[in-house]
C-alpha cells in the first residue's frame, strides 16, 4: 500500500485539463462566480466557485449531492480551496450556468471573485474545539446572512476578504445580526 | 429522559434563531446528522465550551491523525473524536473519494464530513473511541491515510499551481507528491520538538501563504525581469499601460512609446504588473526557487514572517535542504519550540553555520537523530559544498 496522501495528483484532476497543466496563458472573470481559463493552445475551461457553510461542515447527505454534481459536470473531480470555498472545473459555459443553478438550488451561493466578498471562514469554535473562548461559526453565520449579497450580487470597492468599513456601516443600518 | 436540562431548552431557542438567513447554514447541516446539536446549543446558552481534549489513543499504524475529544456534559451529548484524512495535492478530490468518505462517516462517525479544515485536510468527526481502530483500518484499505496532528510535518498545503494558474513557476502538486515520497515517515511519526508546517506557492503572489504561515515555505520565482509579450501588449490601451507603469513600487518599468521595458535588478517581484497586464507581462523564463524558514502565527514569541533562507535552481534541491533544516531543528530546538522561535533564540547567522556543518554522527548532540545517517566519501565532500552554496557561501 502507498503510504501518505493519495498520489499522484494527476489521478485526481479532471481528465480534460491534464494536457493543459503548466500551459495556461490567461484568465478572465466572466461573472462573480465563473472564471474562464485559456491555455496556449486556445483550450478554454471554466471554474465555478461556490461558498460553503461557515465552518465547512456538511452532512453526508449534502456531501453526496455535491459529489454527484462534480460527477455530472466536472469529470468527477472538484477542489476545496484553502479559504473553504468549493471549486468545480467545467468544459463549457453552458455547463457552468447549469451547475450554477443546481448549486444555488442546493443553497450554496456562486460568487466570490473580483470586487466581491471572497470568502467567509471560521474555526471550529464551540462546535468541536477544546479551547474555544467564544463561538466563531455563529458569528460568521450572522455575518454571512447580513452580507451574503456582497458575495455575488453587489460589489465591494476592492478585492476583500475582510470587510470594507462602508459596507459594515451600511450593514449595521440595514439589519442587525441576531447573535444572542 | 423526561425533562431536558435548562441550558438545552435555552440552547434550542438560540439554534432556531441561528437557522434563519440565506447563507449556507451549519446548524441545518448539523441537524441532518447524528452530531449532538443540543450540546452545541447548550454551550451557546452557557457561553462556555463543553468539549475538552480526551487524552491519547494507541492505534497501530496511526501515530498521528487522531484528535481525541470528550464532553464535560455526557448527559447532553456523546464525545466527538475526530480523524484527519490527508487529501491529494492541490486539494483536488474525486467523487469516488468523497462518496467513500461519506460511507465511512455514516458507518463509523455521526454522518458528518468537514471539508475542508483550515489546515487543508478532510476531517471525519464523531468517531467513538472503540471504533477508531476499525475506522482507520478501513480507511487505509481504501488507499487513504490519516495524519496531520502532533509534532510531525502537518499536511503540506499548496496553491493551485500549474494545474490551473498561468503565473505558476513551480508545479506545486508535483512538488508535494515528491515531498511525501521522501518525507512520509516524518509526516507520520511525531519526531520533531513541535509541529512543522510546510507550504508551497507557485509564484510570489503567495496564495499558499508560504512566507507567512509556514515553518518551511517554498516559493516558485524567477531571475531578473518579467517577460513582456509585445503582441499582447498591443491589446492594452494607453491608460492601462500607464497604470502598469505607475503601479510599479520601485519604478523599474519604463515606457517607450507603445512598448515598455523592465529593469531586472530593480524588480522586487511584487507581481502587480503581471496581474494588471491581462497576460502581456508574465514571470520570467529563468526560474529560481526560494526557501523561507521560521514563519508562524502562534507560539511562544508571537507571529513571525518567514525569512528568506536560500535561492535554488531546482525544486529537487529544496527537498534536500528540507532534510538538513529538520535535522538542525531536531538537534537544536527546545521542546515545543517552533523553528521561528528557535531562530530568534540562536540567531540567523549561527543557524546558517549549523546548516553548513558536516553531517556526521560524531558531531550530533543527540545520537538518536543521526546514528543511521550513512555518508559515503562522495557525499562527505558534496553535501557541505551544496549546502554552503545554497545558503550564500562560496
Amino acid at each position: 500500500m502507498q503510504e501518505g496522501p493519495p498520489r499522484p495528483y494527476t489521478n485526481f484532476i479532471p481528465s480534460f485539463i491534464k494536457d493543459s497543466v503548466g500551459k495556461w496563458r490567461t484568465h478572465k472573470i466572466v461573472e462573480p462566480g465563473i472564471v474562464e481559463h485559456v491555455d496556449i493552445n486556445g483550450n478554454k475551461i471554466y471554474t465555478v466557485r461556490a461558498g460553503s457553510t461557515p465552518n465547512g461542515r456538511y452532512s453526508t447527505e449534502t456531501m453526496r449531492k455535491i459529489s454527484a454534481l462534480a460527477r455530472k459536470y466536472s469529470g468527477g473531480s472538484m477542489r476545496f480551496t484553502g479559504a473553504v470555498n468549493m471549486e468545480f472545473i467545467v468544459k463549457d459555459m453552458k455547463d457552468a450556468i447549469a451547475l450554477k443553478t443546481e448549486l444555488e438550488d442546493l443553497g450554496f451561493p456562486v460568487g466570490g471573485w473580483d470586487g466581491h466578498l471572497w470568502s467567509l471562514t471560521s474555526c471550529a469554535g464551540y462546535f468541536h474545539c477544546a479551547l474555544a473562548a467564544t463561538d466563531a461559526p455563529s458569528i460568521i453565520q450572522n455575518i454571512g446572512n447580513a452580507l451574503g449579497k456582497y458575495f455575488n450580487k453587489e460589489e465591494l470597492r476592492q478585492n476583500s476578504q475582510l470587510l470594507h468599513p462602508d459596507v459594515l456601516a451600511r450593514a449595521e443600518t440595514a439589519s442587525s445580526p441576531t447573535f444572542p | 429522559m423526561s425533562n431536558p436540562p435548562e441550558e438545552v431548552v435555552k440552547g434550542r431557542k438560540i439554534l432556531d434563531d441561528l437557522k434563519k438567513g440565506d447563507w449556507p447554514n451549519f446548524v441545518k447541516e448539523a441537524q441532518k446528522t447524528r452530531y449532538p446539536v443540543d450540546l452545541y446549543g447548550a454551550s451557546l446558552a452557557l457561553k462556555r465550551d463543553l468539549f475538552t481534549t480526551g487524552g491519547y489513543v494507541s492505534v497501530p499504524g496511526a501515530p498521528t491523525g487522531i484528535l481525541m475529544r470528550v464532553t464535560s456534559r455526557p448527559d447532553i451529548g456523546e464525545s466527538a473524536n475526530i480523524v484527519r484524512v490527508l487529501i491529494p495535492s492541490g486539494n483536488f478530490v474525486t467523487s469516488e473519494m468523497l462518496d467513500k468518505l461519506c460511507d465511512l462517516a455514516d458507518k463509523y462517525g455521526v454522518g458528518m464530513v468537514h471539508a475542508i479544515s483550515t489546515g487543508e485536510d478532510i476531517e471525519i468527526p464523531g468517531i467513538p473511541k472503540e471504533k477508531i481502530r476499525d475506522f482507520i483500518a478501513e480507511l487505509r484499505q481504501n488507499g487513504y491515510e490519516c495524519g496531520s496532528t502532533g509534532d510531525a510535518f502537518r499536511a503540506v498545503t499548496t496553491c493551485v499551481g500549474s494545474a490551473l494558474c498561468e503565473y505558476s513557476n513551480l508545479n506545486t502538486e508535483e512538488f508535494r507528491d515528491k515531498f511525501y515520497d521522501m518525507y512520509n515517515d516524518f509526516a507520520k511519526y511525531p519526531t520533531f520538538p513541535h509541529k512543522v508546517k510546510v507550504k508551497v506557492s507557485g509564484c510570489p503572489i503567495d496564495c499558499g501563504r508560504a512566507t507567512q504561515k509556514a515553518d518551511i515555505g517554498i516559493v516558485g520565482s524567477w531571475k531578473g525581469a518579467p517577460e513582456v509579450d509585445e503582441k499582447l501588449l498591443k491589446n492594452l490601451n494607453n491608460e492601462e499601460i500607464d497604470g502598469i507603469v505607475n503601479s510599479c513600487p520601485t519604478g523599474a518599468i519604463k515606457r517607450n512609446g507603445s512598448s515598455i521595458s523592465i529593469k531586472g535588478e530593480d524588480c522586487t517581484q511584487c507581481m502587480i504588473c503581471v496581474r494588471k497586464s491581462k497576460g502581456a507581462i508574465m514571470p520570467g523564463k529563468e526560474k529560481q526557487f526560494l526557501i523561507y524558514v521560521g514563519g508562524k502565527l502562534r507560539g511562544k514569541k508571537g507571529p513571525l514572517t518567514g525569512k528568506l533562507f536560500a535561492r535554488l535552481n531546482s525544486p529537487e534541491e529544496a527537498l534536500d535542504i528540507i532534510n538538513r533544516i529538520v535535522e538542525v531543528y531536531i538537534e537544536q530546538a527546545a521542546r515545543k519550540e517552533r523553528i521561528g522561535d528557535m531562530l530568534l533564540r540562536v540567531g540567523m547567522k549561527s543557524f546558517m553555520d549549523m546548516m553548513k556543518e558536516v553531517p556526521s554522527s560524531m558531531n550530533s548532540k543527540d545520537l538518536r537523530t543521526n546514528v543511521f545517517y550513512a555518508v559515503n566519501e562522495k557525499d562527505r565532500e558534496e553535501i557541505p559544498r551544496k549546502v554552503s552554496k545554497a545558503v550564500g557561501g562560496d
